[in-house]
């Protein structure tokens, strides 16, 4: 089953997204942040692995996610790991205009809550996307006339 | 020294554009309302932290 966790730096910018599988890697994907900042470090994972002390922990072991936040933490960044029912969120969370210190907060909170509160808070954000999206069609069509 | 009068076709597309970022600049800020007015007591407090 496939897990999906988030890296923040220390001032709640997101730098990338890990897929894994039973903890090994299915896809790293960074953000324009994250590429610069880390671009060279997790390519260098594809062939060398995490270092975790003097060892290295492969891309395909499943000691690879509790490697990655072993790194972030020494890094000082954060590794938020998202229960599958907090994805749907995040991703409506995305498009809307929080800060993004709002957004790692957000994030942060909902994945200690139970099911029944994230489904609750899904339900609101989904709402709120929608009121956001109704709000942005009358925009285009003042731009339009404007 | 060179002066030139600005050519009305220009002078009318900055109106343009200066209108059309005040729309825009007023819809984030009517669209940041809203979604703050949506949300969850709890997810206020969450915001705050």
């Amino acid at each position: 089953m496939e897990t999906v966790s988030l890296l923040f730096d220390a001032n709640d910018r997101l730098l990338g997204e890990v897929s894994t599988d039973v903890g090994a890697l299915r896809r790293f994907v960074l953000t324009q942040e994250g590429e610069s900042r880390l671009g060279d470090d997790v390519a260098a994972w594809q062939t060398q692995g995490v270092p975790l002390g003097r060892a290295r922990v492969l891309v395909r072991d499943a000691g690879f996610l509790p490697a990655v936040e072993s790194w972030s933490r020494y890094m000082g960044f954060e590794l938020l790991t998202l229960p599958s029912d907090a994805l749907d969120a995040w991703q409506i969370m995305t498009i809307l205009p929080f800060l993004e210190r709002e957004r790692h907060s957000l994030l942060a909170a909902l994945i200690t809550r139970d099911v029944k509160e994230r489904k609750r808070w899904r339900a609101c954000l989904k709402d709120a996307s929608e009121a956001v999206r109704d709000e942005r069609a009358k925009t285009i069509v003042k731009l339009k006339k404007g | 020294m060179r002066f030139e009068q600005p050519h009305p076709t220009t002078e009318k597309h900055e109106s343009h554009e200066k209108k059309r970022e005040e729309i825009l600049r007023a819809s984030d800020e009517r669209e940041r309302k809203l979604l703050l007015s949506k949300l969850l007591p709890e997810m206020k407090d969450a915001l705050k932290k």
